[in-house]
C-alpha cells in the first residue's frame, strides 16, 4: 500500500469538489471515496484469486491501477498482477515461469519501480525484478543486471521486508560471477542480522558453497553442520550432510595426508542384483542419492534406493543410450534420436534438422539441456521445452563423446583420439584441464564431475578410476578388483553421488558396484 | 401586546404543550407556558382592576379551561401559583358578576389546589370574604398529631410535614396517610379520616427498634469497622468510671481507649473489624440486645490489639542509605528489628550513586533479608488502547503490573505506585505524553515504531532514574487485534518490540518477564574443537581443535573421530552440543577417540569460553542487554569481566545501528589480550565493521588489517567462526 505525503491535501480538495463529479466517472485522486472505491475492487481481486479466477482478477486489479492510479492499493494492484504471472518468491522458485508470463510480468513490476518508488511494494517488485534477470528463460536475462537491482534494493530500502533475501540473491549472483569472497560478505551480514529468516538456510548452503570455493574447507563443513543442526534430515539437511561427506572425504582428509577412502560396498552391489537387469548403459545419481540406470536390452530405466534396493523400473521405448538428470525434475533419458518424456518420444531437432547421434546429454541449474551429437561433432542446447536455443562448437581435435556438468555451472567435455578433457569457462572459452596423469595411458570412455569439481574418468577395458582435482592433480587411482568368485568387472558408465561415492557398470551388467 | 397577539400565543402555548413529545422540549414549553400565563392573568388583574369583570372572565378562562377539562395537569410549583392567583381573580369576577355559583366553583377548585391559600381580608370585601370561609368550612378540616420522641419526621400523603413533637396543619376533607419515623425507632402508620370544618387528633408514641453500643480498644487510634463500613477510629483514654470494668478484665485503665459511641445499631448479629498499622487486625462478631425499658448503651469488653512487627535485614555490597517509606532509616547493611508488619517501600541509596528499590510485604513475626545490590530500574507505563472515537486508554494495574511486581529482579516504577515515582509530575507527563502521541499517530505507525520519543525517555531517565520503560499497546478490534510490548532503554531511541498473538499470549508474557528479570550469562562450557558428522562414519569428526583449548589439553587433533562419551555413542551433532550445554566448566568427559584404525581414551576437562551477544535474535531483548551490560560494567569488580561487558554491550548497540555508541562506549573500551578465540582480533573485527558503517574507511582498513592477522581469534565463542578469514574478506572490499 503506497504512502501518499499530501493526502491530507488531496482530501480536503476533494472535499469541495461535488459528489456527482466522481459519479461521472471523473474520479479525483486521492479522495475518499475513490479509496473505498479501489478497496472494493482490490478485495475483488483477492477474492477472484483465492476462487481461481485469475482472468477475472487480473481485470480487476488492472481496473483499479488504471481507474485509480492515486488509490493507496494502486501500487498493490500492479504487485498483484505483476505476481500472478511471475509467482517466484526467491531463488528457489527460480527457472519455473515461461517465456510469455515473464514478458508479461515485468511491465508490472516496472511500473511500480516508476511510479511508486516510495510505496512499500516498491522493494518487493525491484526483488522481483531482479529475480526476472536470473530467470533462464527470460531473454533479457543477465547476471549484471540482476546484481545491480538486488544492489539498488539494498541501498534504497535497507530495512524492507525482502532484504534477506535481496542479501541472498546479491551473494547468489556474486558466487556466479565467481566471486566468492565478496558473496561472502554479504553472506555475513545475512547471518548476522537475520538468522532465523528463511533465507538463513539457502545463505548457509551458499555459504559453505563458496567457502568450498575459496578452499576454506573446515569453515565451509562448519557451515554445513550449522545447517545440518538447523534443518535435521530435511532434504536441505540431508544435501549439506551429502555435502559435508564429500568435503570430508576429498578435501579434509587429503588435506591431512589421509587416503580418499573408497571400498567396495558389496551389500549396494548385491541389493541391486535384485532388480532384474540385464544391461547397463547410462547412470546417473540425484542429490537425494536415488540411483538410475538405463537397461539397453529391455529398454528399462532402473531407479535404486540409496542403498541399492530396487525401486522400480520405467519403460523407455525406441531403446535407452543416455542418461541426464534434470533439476528437481527427475530424470531425463533418450537414445540416439530422441528424448524420452511423460508425453512420450520427442525427437530433438534443429531448426528442422533432426538430431540422429545424440551421444551424451547434461542438464545445468537453470534448466538448459545440452546434447552432444556426436555425428555432428557439436553441441546443441535446448531449453525445457526442447526447443532449440543455440550450439557449441567443441574445442580440440579429439572426437567430442561425452559432456557433464560441473559446479558452478561448469560444462564438461570429454574427447577421444586423442583424449582429452575440456571445462568451458565464463566466458565461453574452453579450456584444457591439464592431468597428472597421461590421457593417453588410460583413453577414458566416460567421466564424472562432483560437487567440489573433483573429476572422475572411467579408463577404457576395466582400467582404473582416476579421480583428479579440478586442477588435475590425482587424488585417487581405484583399480577394478579383481575377486575369483565373481566376473571380472569391466564398466562402461560411471556416475559419481553427492558424497563423491563412485557407481560403475558394465554393457552387460545385472548390478552396480558402488565404491564409497 | 394587542389581544390578538396575546391569543395567539396563548393558543400556541397550550397547542405546543399538548404536543410536546421530548422531555426537554416539555420543560421548555413549560416555561414558555407559565410565562405566557402570567401575560394573560395580568390581563385578567387589569380588567378586574377596570371592572370589566366580563372581560376578566374570558381571559382568566383562556389560563384555566385547559385545566379544567382536563388537558393539562399543573406541574410546577408556579404553574400552580398562576393557576390560584387566576381562580382567585375569576371567582371574585363572578362574584361581581353575580354568578356566585361560579364563584364558589372556583374557590372550591381553589382550595383544593391548594388548600393553605389564603385570601387578602383587609383588601377584599367582607361578603366576598365571608363566601370563601363558607366554601373553606365545606372542604377544609384540621389534623393535629402529637408524637413522642421529638425529633420525629412526619410524613402526609408521603409529603414531608413537618419535623416535632406537635402538628397542626389543615387538609382536605376525606382519608389521609399519616407516616412518622425516626433513626432508632419503629416507624408509625396510620390513615385518619378528616372532616370538614373539624379537628382529628392523633398520637403517636413511637418504640425503639436499635440501641447505642460502645467499642473500647487497647490501645486507642484503632479504625472500627462495623459490617463493612468505617465508623471512625478510637481515642483517648477510658474515664475513671470505667475502672471496674479495667479492674474485671485485668488491665490498666490508661490503656484502654475512651468509649467509641455507634449509636442505633440494629438488633442482632453484627461484624466488627479492628485495625491499626503496626497491629494485627482483629475481628470480632457481636450480638445487639434491645433494652425495651432503659434504652441502656450496651458496652463490649475491651478488644486488645497486638503488636504485629518483623525484621529487616539489608546487605549490600556497595553500603548506602536506607529510606523506609520515605524516612531515613541508617546506613546499609543494616538489621532492623520491630519494624511495622504490612507493605512498605525500602529504597537504598548505594553509595556508587546507584539505587536499590522495592515494595516489601513484611510478614508479622518474621524476620526477613533482602541483598541490595544495583540493579536496572524499570518505568512499566501500562497497556495503551486506542478506542473508536480516537480516544486512547490506559490500563496500568493488574496484568502485566502485577506479573512485574510478582517477578521482581529490578527496580520497579508502577503509574498505579504514585507513591513509588520520585515525582508525580514526571509521571503524568509521561503518560499524558505517551498518551498524545498515541492518539495522533497512526495505530500501524506505533504498533510498528513504538510510541515514545527521546524527549521522554530522556526524562524518565533524568527525573525517574529508569533504565528500561516498558508499554504496551493494544490495537482495538476486528480480525488483526494483536498487543505489543515496547521495552526502550532510556538512552536509545529504539525500542525492542514483541508482538503477543492471542494465543499462548501468557506463555509470551512469562518468556518475556523471564528475560526481563534474568541475567545473560556471559560464559558457557567450552570443549575446545569443532565436529561434524559425515554419512560414512559412525561418531563424529574433529574438524578444528582450538589452540590452549581442552580439547588441545587432552590430545584430541583435527581428523580424530569421536565416537563414544563416557562409554556411550556419541550420537548426533546436535546432541553433543545439547551435551557440551548441559554440562558445566570443570566437568570431565571420557572420550572413546578413533584416530587412523586405532582407537584411543581421552580424558577432556571441560572449561568455559565467553559466549558473545548473538547480533540479531528475535527471541533476545538487546534494550535490556544495554542497560544490563552498561550497569554490570559499572559495578564489575575483574577487570576481564568488564571488558567482556563492555563488548557484548557494544554487540547489543550493533543490533540498532548505533556504531558511534558501539564504538566509544563498547569496543574502545573492550582490552582483550592478543591470543586465540574471543581476543584482541574479535575486537578489532567488530571495530573495523563498524568503521566501515560508519564511512570512516580508514580506521576500518587499520581494525580489520589488525583483525585479519589474529590468525586464531574468534567469534561467537572460543570455537567460533575464525575473525581472519572474515576481516580478510572484508578489507578487500573496504576501500
Amino acid at each position: 500500500m503506497q504512502r501518499h505525503p499530501h493526502r491530507s491535501l488531496k482530501a480536503g480538495i476533494c472535499f469541495l469538489v461535488p459528489l456527482a463529479i466522481l459519479l461521472m466517472g471523473n474520479p479525483l485522486r486521492g479522495a475518499p471515496a475513490e479509496d473505498r472505491f479501489a478497496e472494493r475492487l482490490f478485495k475483488n481481486g483477492i477474492s477472484l484469486i483465492r476462487a481461481g479466477n485469475q482472468e477475472h482478477a487480473l481485470q480487476t486489479f488492472d481496473e483499479l491501477s488504471r481507474g485509480f492510479p492515486n488509490s493507496p492499493l494502486a501500487d498493490d494492484a500492479l504487485y498483484r498482477s505483476g505476481t500472478l504471472f511471475y509467482p517466484a518468491s526467491g531463488l528457489r522458485s527460480l527457472h519455473r515461469a515461461g517465456r510469455d508470463s515473464i514478458a508479461r510480468a515485468i511491465p508490472y513490476f516496472q511500473r511500480i519501480q516508476e511510479e511508486y518508488t516510495y510505496s512499500d511494494t516498491a522493494p518487493l517488485a525491484l526483488y522481483k525484478m531482479a529475480l526476472l534477470a536470473l530467470e533462464s528463460r527470460n531473454p533479457g536475462r543477465s547476471l549484471d543486471e540482476a546484481f545491480a537491482r538486488f544492489s539498488r534494493l539494498l541501498a534504497l530500502y535497507p530495512d524492507s521486508p525482502v532484504t534477506d533475501r535481496a542479501l541472498l540473491g546479491t551473494a547468489h549472483v556474486q558466487s556466479r560471477m565467481g566471486e566468492c569472497g565478496q558473496a561472502m560478505n554479504h553472506l555475513d551480514r545475512l547471518l548476522e542480522r537475520f538468522p532465523e529468516s528463511a533465507a538463513s538456510t539457502g545463505a548457509l548452503a551458499l555459504s559453505a558453497s563458496c567457502q568450498a570455493d575459496l578452499e576454506q574447507w573446515v569453515p565451509a563443513m562448519e557451515s554445513l553442520q550449522e545447517l545440518i543442526d538447523a534443518q535435521g534430515n530435511s532434504l536441505e539437511g540431508s544435501q549439506a550432510r551429502r555435502f559435508l561427506t564429500l568435503i570430508y572425504r576429498t578435501r579434509f582428509l587429503p588435506s591431512l595426508g589421509r587416503q580418499v577412502p573408497l571400498v567396495r560396498d558389496t551389500a549396494f552391489e548385491t541389493e541391486t542384483s535384485k532388480a532384474g537387469m540385464r544391461s547397463c548403459r547410462g547412470l546417473a545419481v540425484g542429490g537425494n542419492g536415488r540411483v538410475y540406470a538405463g537397461d539397453p536390452r529391455q529398454s528399462f530405466l532402473w531407479s535404486f534406493q540409496e542403498g541399492g534396493q530396487p525401486i522400480g523400473k520405467s519403460a523407455r521405448p525406441g531403446g535407452i543410450r543416455w542418461v541426464g538428470l534434470r533439476g528437481g525434475e527427475g530424470i531425463l533419458t533418450g537414445n540416439r534420436g530422441a528424448v524420452h518424456r511423460k508425453t512420450g518420444v520427442h525427437a530433438l531437432d534443429r531448426k528442422g534438422t533432426p538430431l540422429l547421434g545424440i551421444e551424451s546429454v547434461a542438464i545445468s541449474e537453470d534448466g538448459t539441456i545440452f546434447v552432444l551429437d556426436s555425428r555432428e561433432e557439436k553441441i546443441f542446447l535446448f531449453d525445457g521445452n526442447l526447443a532449440y536455443q543455440d550450439e557449441l562448437l567443441p574445442p580440440g581435435e579429439g572426437r567430442p563423446v561425452k559432456i557433464r556438468n560441473g559446479p558452478r555451472r561448469h560444462l564438461f567435455l570429454l574427447t577421444e583420439a586423442p583424449s582429452g578433457l575440456f571445462r568451458r569457462e565464463a566466458d565461453g572459452g574452453w579450456r584444457e584441464i591439464p592431468l597428472e596423469v597421461e590421457m593417453t595411458e588410460t583413453r577414458p570412455i566416460d567421466f564424472a564431475v562432483d560437487g567440489v569439481g573433483n573429476l572422475y574418468l572411467l579408463s577404457r577395458r576395466g582400467g582404473p578410476v582416476l579421480v583428479f582435482h579440478p586442477g588435475g592433480k590425482l587424488l585417487v587411482r581405484l583399480e577394478m578388483p579383481s575377486d575369483p568368485d565373481r566376473p571380472r568387472l569391466i564398466p562402461g558408465s560411471l556416475a559419481v553421488g553427492p558424497e563423491g561415492t563412485i557407481y560403475l557398470c558394465g554393457r552387460k551388467s545385472d548390478r552396480i558396484v558402488r565404491f564409497r | 401586546m394587542n389581544r390578538l397577539a396575546a391569543g395567539c400565543l396563548l393558543a400556541s402555548a397550550f397547542a405546543s404543550a399538548g404536543t410536546a413529545a421530548q422531555e426537554i422540549a416539555e420543560e421548555e414549553d413549560l416555561l414558555d407556558r407559565v410565562r405566557d400565563m402570567r401575560i394573560v392573568l395580568n390581563m385578567g388583574a387589569v380588567a378586574f382592576e377596570e371592572l370589566d369583570f366580563a372581560r376578566s372572565v374570558r381571559d382568566l378562562s383562556r389560563i384555566l379551561d385547559p385545566y379544567s377539562s382536563g388537558r393539562l395537569e399543573p406541574r410546577s410549583s408556579e404553574e400552580i401559583e398562576v393557576l390560584a392567583r387566576a381562580l382567585e381573580f375569576r371567582g371574585r369576577a363572578f362574584f361581581n358578576l353575580g354568578r356566585t355559583d361560579r364563584t364558589d366553583q372556583d374557590f372550591a377548585r381553589l382550595i383544593r389546589l391548594d388548600v393553605r391559600y389564603r385570601l387578602d381580608r383587609e383588601r377584599i370585601s367582607p361578603k366576598v370574604i365571608a363566601r370563601w370561609d363558607a366554601v373553606r368550612a365545606g372542604i377544609v378540616g384540621i389534623l393535629t398529631v402529637h408524637v413522642e420522641p421529638i425529633g420525629a419526621e412526619l410524613f402526609v400523603d408521603d409529603q414531608v410535614a413537618e419535623l416535632g413533637p406537635h402538628l397542626e396543619k389543615d387538609l382536605l376533607a376525606g382519608s389521609h396517610r399519616i407516616r412518622i419515623s425516626k433513626e432508632g425507632f419503629a416507624p408509625f402508620e396510620t390513615n385518619v379520616e378528616v372532616i370538614a370544618d373539624e379537628v382529628v387528633r392523633v398520637t403517636a408514641a413511637l418504640e425503639r427498634n436499635a440501641r447505642d453500643v460502645r467499642f473500647f480498644t487497647i490501645p486507642s487510634g484503632v479504625e472500627v469497622v462495623v459490617d463493612g463500613i468505617s465508623l471512625g477510629v478510637t481515642s483517648g483514654m477510658a474515664a475513671p468510671e470505667f475502672q471496674e470494668m479495667a479492674a474485671r478484665i485485668g488491665i490498666d485503665r490508661a490503656r484502654i481507649s475512651a468509649p467509641f459511641l455507634v449509636p442505633n445499631l440494629s438488633p442482632g448479629p453484627h461484624k466488627v473489624h479492628f485495625a491499626k498499622d503496626c497491629f494485627a487486625a482483629s475481628t470480632a462478631r457481636i450480638e445487639v440486645v434491645l433494652d425495651r425499658e432503659g434504652d441502656a448503651v450496651q458496652d463490649f469488653r475491651p478488644v486488645v490489639l497486638e503488636p504485629s512487627q518483623a525484621d529487616l535485614a539489608i546487605r549490600t555490597t556497595a553500603g548506602g542509605s536506607i529510606r523506609m517509606d520515605g524516612k531515613e532509616m541508617g546506613e546499609a547493611p543494616r538489621q532492623m528489628t520491630q519494624l511495622c508488619a504490612g507493605p512498605r517501600w525500602i529504597e537504598v541509596r548505594l553509595e556508587n550513586g546507584l539505587r536499590w528499590f522495592d515494595r516489601i510485604d513484611l510478614q508479622a513475626g518474621t524476620s526477613r533479608e533482602v541483598t541490595a545490590d544495583p540493579r536496572l530500574t524499570l518505568v512499566y507505563l501500562g497497556i495503551y488502547s486506542r478506542q473508536r472515537d480516537g480516544a486512547v486508554r490506559v490500563a496500568a494495574k493488574g496484568g502485566l503490573a502485577a506479573d512485574l511486581r510478582e517477578t521482581g529482579g529490578f527496580n520497579l516504577i508502577l503509574p498505579s505506585e504514585a507513591s513509588s515515582y520520585r515525582s508525580e509530575q514526571t509521571a503524568a507527563f509521561i503518560q499524558s505524553r505517551v498518551a498524545e502521541t498515541l492518539s495522533r499517530a497512526d495505530p500501524e505507525i506505533w504498533n510498528r515504531a513504538g510510541p515514545i520519543g527521546a524527549p521522554v525517555l530522556k526524562r524518565a531517565r533524568e527525573e525517574l532514574g529508569a533504565d528500561l520503560l516498558l508499554l504496551g499497546t493494544r490495537s482495538s478490534g476486528g480480525a488483526g487485534e494483536e498487543m505489543n510490548l515496547f521495552l526502550y532503554e532510556t538512552g536509545l531511541p529504539a525500542p525492542d518490540r514483541i508482538t503477543l498473538t492471542g494465543k499462548g499470549e501468557g506463555k509470551q508474557i512469562k518468556a518475556f518477564l523471564t528475560q526481563l528479570a534474568g541475567t545473560r550469562d556471559l560464559f558457557t562450557t567450552w570443549f575446545g574443537a569443532t565436529t561434524a558428522g559425515v554419512s560414512t562414519q559412525e561418531g563424529l569428526v574433529v574438524l578444528r581443535v582450538t589452540e590452549g583449548g581442552p580439547a588441545a589439553a587432552a590430545g584430541i587433533r583435527p581428523g580424530d573421530e569421536i565416537s563414544a562419551v563416557d562409554d556411550r555413542p556419541i550420537g548426533t551433532h546436535r546432541e553433543w552440543i545439547q551435551r557440551l550445554r548441559d554440562a558445566r566448566p570443570g566437568d570431565s568427559l571420557r572420550l572413546r577417540v578413533e584416530r587412523e584404525g586405532k582407537s584411543l581414551d581421552l580424558s577432556v576437562r571441560l572449561a568455559r569460553t565467553p559466549r558473545l551477544l548473538p547480533g540479531n535474535r528475535p527471541d533476545l531483548l538487546y534494550t535490556k542487554m544495554i542497560a544490563e551490560f552498561r550497569l554490570r560494567a559499572r559495578t564489575a569488580a575483574a577487570s576481564a569481566e568488564k571488558n567482556l561487558l563492555r563488548l557484548n554491550l557494544a554487540l547489543a548497540y550493533l543490533r540498532f545501528g548505533e556504531f558511534e555508541k558501539a564504538i566509544e562506549d563498547g569496543f574502545r573500551q573492550a582490552q582483550l589480550a592478543r591470543g586465540a578465540g574471543i581476543s584482541f582480533g574479535t575486537v578489532q573485527y567488530y571495530l573495523g565493521v563498524s568503521y566501515r558503517n560508519l564511512g570512516n574507511q580508514s580506521r576500518a582498513r587499520e581494525a580489520l588489517r589488525r583483525a585479519a592477522a589474529e590468525s586464531d581469534a574468534t567469534l561467537e565463542t572460543h570455537d567460533g567462526p575464525l575473525v581472519s578469514l572474515r576481516a580478510a574478506r572484508l578489507l578487500k572490499e573496504t576501500p
